[in-house]
């Protein structure tokens, strides 16, 4: 296997509301090799987006990380100042594709400029002559036509309004590559788009990957997305992570209730209708133990006292299930 | 599904929105969000109504349901022409027919209790008495699978399946035969969509319901429609018996929109077939509005717009190349 860009372990945030306090995320674990596109896949409300903001140094107040470690290239991220992150890390090495980015561009500012700005603030010194912003200038013009946006030259004077739903994604995806990070990460980049859109983004973000050499994660809810797009899959129920392996192992021979469940709920392996009996437990009220449990045909009595961590059942495929715990040995 | 009867009929419809004239100005053209379109729907049916964003499946929807006046055309509801009169007395014409919102949080009203916004409804058609109010409401969130303590609660403490459960109660209280639901699954998990949709399949089994179904989600639409319209820019461009679709399309756009769907199933990421996006602005008038992306355009395609026929019984199609392509 590749190096190792990102290792996320055994990760805990708890988040404190009025109403009490949230365990939202309860033993994260998952590794992202280079060159590799990592789908991250939950429900809504798994935790997902806390996931994000965790790696990225931005949860919201109230937030605090009990344990666990982030790995990003050697480094661990929790170790790091808030200047430090936002020096070295964030929109520098670690790019960001939001989920909407009609909310992630500010309507008043002309689109070059925004982009031009973090460039100003987080790109690398550039070879060759001119001054950084005729450079940054040129560079983002030649990633603009990249990305396959008509007329890049002309994108940089328009405003976020003059571009469709498709092209902003462009545009987003442009300002993530553009200080050349060495991980993206994407929060559901395509949920809003149209079918053909949508693969002309995932087609794009295949190639960029490959071009640029970076890794990618790529967070969402959708497993055929994941099936088309990443070469690797972490399933994650409640804030748990229930299984990672390489994407055509876990998709063809799941091995976590929960994602045997969620296969087969999908339209594409179901004949008729099928959904998972019961509800996603809130985090403020979270059963001990495996999330998991209270919905799992295959729960035993000790699946509610405690979680097995993660078990290998094959080469890079792992699950947090107790039901393997004996072929552990 | 051949000798079921028609209970909605459309001739002809085109809506025009929006246009003004400016005083010394040139005035503003009207944008055409549906043109020309035909359909009928059969008692029972599940149609599916699918397009991308801005397509005019909403518009035509509204126009069905009586909310968007059309600006040509004719609509027979149960073989009685319901058209040409103002959106109140179209409205009332068309008190069978119902609409499912697409975003079931906003339909409500966060400051009224689901047994409010429930009853709202029994009230302006008429029940009288409240007791019967009540039983009608209790026996309904029964239907689709809720306490009857769910009246009790407001919209926020309520989860997305639960809402969409709610959204539908407050329709069928209104014994509709019609009901016309607009993207009734996005934003939902999997495991919660697989529900509603059975609930859907079973109301109308239960209540001998017909559904217009508007969605862009193609895997949903090929296991709960009977027949599918394709819609391309305010068109109807193929439209078929479900299976057919999925398997046999004719259309350009519609197999570019097929390719596109991913799958669970191990395939490569293919390139796009299609490039560019949806255009906003009106389409070109003379020509197939799909022909600036479409991969096998002739200069005919942009002169010429092609009309609706018959491929097969119950398939048809408006391309000027089906037949060579369909070799």
């Amino acid at each position: 296997m590749g190096r190792v860009v990102l290792e996320v372990s055994n990760l805990r945030v708890q988040i404190k509301g009025d109403e009490g306090i949230a365990r939202i995320l309860d033993r994260i674990d998952f590794r992202l090799d280079q060159g590799r596109i990592l789908g991250v896949v939950g429900e809504s409300g798994c935790g997902k987006s806390t996931l994000i903001r965790t790696i990225l140094g931005i949860l919201p107040d109230g937030a605090s990380i009990e344990s666990g470690r982030i790995m990003f290239e050697g480094e661990d991220l929790l170790a790091f100042s808030e200047s430090e992150m936002t020096r070295t890390v964030r929109g520098s090495r670690i790019g960001f594709i939001p989920q909407d980015p009609y909310l992630a561009l500010n309507p008043l500012f002309k689109v070059g400029q925004q982009i031009l700005e973090i460039m100003r603030w987080h790109a690398r010194p550039m070879a060759g002559p001119g001054k950084p912003a005729e450079q940054h200038r040129k560079h983002l013009i030649a990633l603009l036509r990249r990305v396959q946006l008509p007329d890049p030259e002309g994108a940089l004077e328009r405003y976020p309004h003059q571009f469709s739903g498709g092209q902003r994604q462009r545009l987003v995806i442009a300002a993530a590559l553009a200080c050349a990070p060495t991980l993206v990460i994407a929060d559901e980049p395509t949920t809003a788009l149209d079918v053909t859109t949508q693969q002309q983004i995932l087609y794009l973000l295949r190639e960029l990957v490959e071009e640029f050499s970076i890794s990618m994660l790529f967070v969402t809810h959708d497993l055929s997305v994941v099936s088309e797009l990443c070469d690797d899959l972490c399933v994650i129920y409640a804030g748990q992570s229930a299984e990672q392996g390489p994407v055509r192992a876990v998709l063809d021979a799941p091995e976590h209730p929960y994602t045997r469940a969620l296969l087969a709920c999908h339209p594409d392996r179901s004949s008729g209708f099928v959904g998972i009996p019961g509800a996603v437990p809130s985090p403020l009220r979270a059963p001990p133990g495996c999330r998991f449990a209270p919905r799992c045909p295959q729960a035993m009595p000790a699946c509610t006292t405690r979680i097995a961590g993660m078990i290998p059942v094959a080469d890079d495929h792992r699950v947090n299930c107790l039901l393997y715990e004996a072929t552990l040995g | 599904m051949n000798d079921a009867a028609v209970v909605l009929e459309l001739r002809d419809i085109s809506v025009r929105l929006g246009g003004r004239r400016r005083w010394l100005l040139p005035a503003i053209p009207a944008f055409p969000a549906v043109s020309n379109v035909n359909l009928e729907i059969n008692a029972g049916e599940i149609l599916g109504l699918v397009g991308e964003s801005g397509c005019g499946k909403t518009t035509l929807g509204r126009t069905v349901l009586g909310l968007q006046r059309e600006s040509a055309g004719s609509i027979k509801l149960n073989g009685e022409i319901v058209t040409g009169l103002e959106p109140r007395d179209a409205r009332r014409k068309r008190r069978a027919i119902h609409y499912v919102h697409q975003d079931a949080a906003a339909a409500l009203d966060p400051w009224w209790s689901v047994g409010h916004a429930l009853e709202e409804g029994l009230i302006i058609q008429g029940v009288p008495h409240k007791a019967e109010r009540q039983q009608r409401m209790r026996d309904m969130l029964a239907a689709v699978g809720l306490d009857s303590d769910a009246a009790k609660r407001y919209p926020h403490e309520l989860s997305g399946g639960q809402l969409r459960r709610i959204a539908l109660a407050r329709v069928l209280l209104l014994r509709p035969s019609i009901i016309i639901l607009d993207e009734p699954t996005s934003g939902l998990d999997m495991s919660v969509q697989a529900t509603i949709l059975n609930l859907l399949l079973d109301l109308r089994q239960r209540l001998g319901l017909t559904y217009l179904f508007i969605s862009h989600d193609l895997s949903v639409v090929r296991k709960l429609c009977d027949r599918v319209a394709i819609m391309y820019l305010g068109r109807i461009i193929e439209i078929a018996p479900a299976e057919r679709i999925f398997t046999r399309p004719l259309h350009p756009y519609t197999q570019a929109l097929l390719a596109a769907v991913p799958r669970l199933e191990p395939q490569h990421l293919s390139a796009p077939q299609i490039r560019g996006d949806l255009p906003t602005s009106a389409p070109a008038t003379t020509g197939c509005s799909f022909a600036p992306r479409c991969p096998h355009a002739l200069p005919l395609c942009a002169a010429q717009q092609p009309v609706l026929e018959i491929a097969e019984t119950g398939h048809e199609i408006a391309c000027h190349r089906w037949r060579e392509l369909a070799q």
